[in-house]
């Protein structure tokens, strides 16, 4: 091998190498897919499954029945507005704090606001009724009457059977992200 | 030179190019998305009330260490929220959300921001749990995506890590970021 034809490789090996480890730490690190539009400095976070299981109120896997317009919130000076939207779910299996069968309700920040499109997914964005969640939920600490989410690491989307979490690279929400439903029930009775 | 001397640079290339490439990645992932104002003179709107206008004024503009004069963003102070390169800032007693603060990008064309909204919710943030300290982190960090950086957890000197409070200004780092946006 010639002199050039080696350091040509070398070049082409190292940009390569480059290039992909770049994009790969960019991918680790991404939001999501989709444009996030607003992002939340979350009251709770937590390292490990154990916590986020001891830091929730409820524990559910539920499906979603129904979204309803909630209330209006304003800043103090009286020029912003933010609107609430409350999501009722059945619970399919209560894992703590919820019973099978019973109904709870989940205040978030509206997705859709009236006079404008609002993106609120800091959260994982709008439910989808009929889709099935496995939640960790705080009750209203103000004596209000719904949960909310307790944070970005406790929500996740049944789909084809697994769970998806809002932010798969979060390395709680990574120990239930692609794991099938059943064994996310079964790592949070483990962690209770 | 022998093919298999080559082949051994070459993975010795490979693990160094991964080894610098993977922290490289990381860095550019601390944008949050494509957003970005038009330019670095941004409209500020302080709808801040009681101390959060402090608050909001510090983390923004006066700190030595705020937005402001630590980047290369020049925030123009505006006197009414507005819909074109305003960032509006905000606080109230938004209930029991689970979240502290909250930034959104209200409009945008493309990935350019028009109007920007960051709020803190009293709820908690007046509860008596929280310093003053910690607020300014909140502000700092919610002011902070709005220009376009994402949350950072790596770093523990830097509000945009939402896993701490104790933080509330941005470091080099967001300062190199930023600088390369605007």
């Amino acid at each position: 091998m010639t002199r050039k034809t080696f350091l040509t490789y070398t070049l082409i090996v190292a940009l390569g190498g480059l290039s992909v480890s770049a994009a790969l730490g960019w991918r680790r690190h991404q939001q999501p897919a989709g444009q996030a539009r607003t992002a939340a400095s979350w009251k709770h976070h937590f390292k490990d499954a154990k916590e986020l299981v001891k830091g929730s109120d409820a524990v559910v896997i539920a499906r979603a029945d129904s979204v309803a317009p909630g209330r209006v919130a304003h800043s103090e000076g009286g020029d912003d507005s933010l609107a609430f939207e409350v999501v009722n779910f059945t619970v399919v299996d209560g894992l703590k704090g919820a019973k099978d069968g019973s109904t709870v309700s989940i205040e978030r920040v509206s997705g859709t606001q009236a006079g404008a499109v609002a993106y609120f997914n800091f959260d994982g964005g709008n439910f989808e009724v009929g889709g099935t969640y496995l939640l960790f939920l705080k009750q209203q600490e103000d004596g209000g009457p719904y949960y909310y989410q307790i944070n970005d690491q406790g929500r996740f989307h049944e789909e084809g059977g697994q769970l998806r979490a809002v932010d798969p690279g979060d390395p709680v929400a990574a120990l239930f992200h692609g794991r099938p439903v059943a064994e996310g029930a079964d790592l949070v009775k483990k962690n209770k | 030179m022998t093919l298999r001397k080559a082949m051994l640079i070459w993975t010795l290339v490979v693990i160094a190019t991964v080894t610098l490439g993977l922290p490289m990645g990381a860095w550019a992932a601390h944008r949050w998305g494509c957003w970005k104002y038009a330019n670095y003179n941004i409209n500020w709107y302080n709808g801040g009330t009681g101390d959060y206008f402090n608050i909001y004024n510090e983390e923004a503009k006066t700190d030595s260490n705020s937005w402001s004069p630590y980047t290369d963003i020049f925030l123009n102070p505006v006197s009414a929220s507005g819909t074109t390169d305003h960032a509006n800032a905000y606080n109230g007693f938004y209930g029991s959300t689970g979240w502290l603060g909250l930034a959104e990008i209200r409009s945008a064309s493309g990935c350019t921001v028009l109007n920007g909204r960051a709020r803190l919710n009293q709820s908690y943030l007046d509860n008596g749990s929280y310093s003053r300290t910690n607020k300014k982190h909140v502000a700092c960090q919610e002011v902070g995506h709005l220009f376009g950086l994402e949350h950072n957890r790596g770093e523990t000197n830097t509000c945009m890590n939402d896993t701490i409070l104790t933080a509330p200004q941005p470091n080099a780092h967001d300062q190199s970021l930023i600088n390369s946006i605007y």
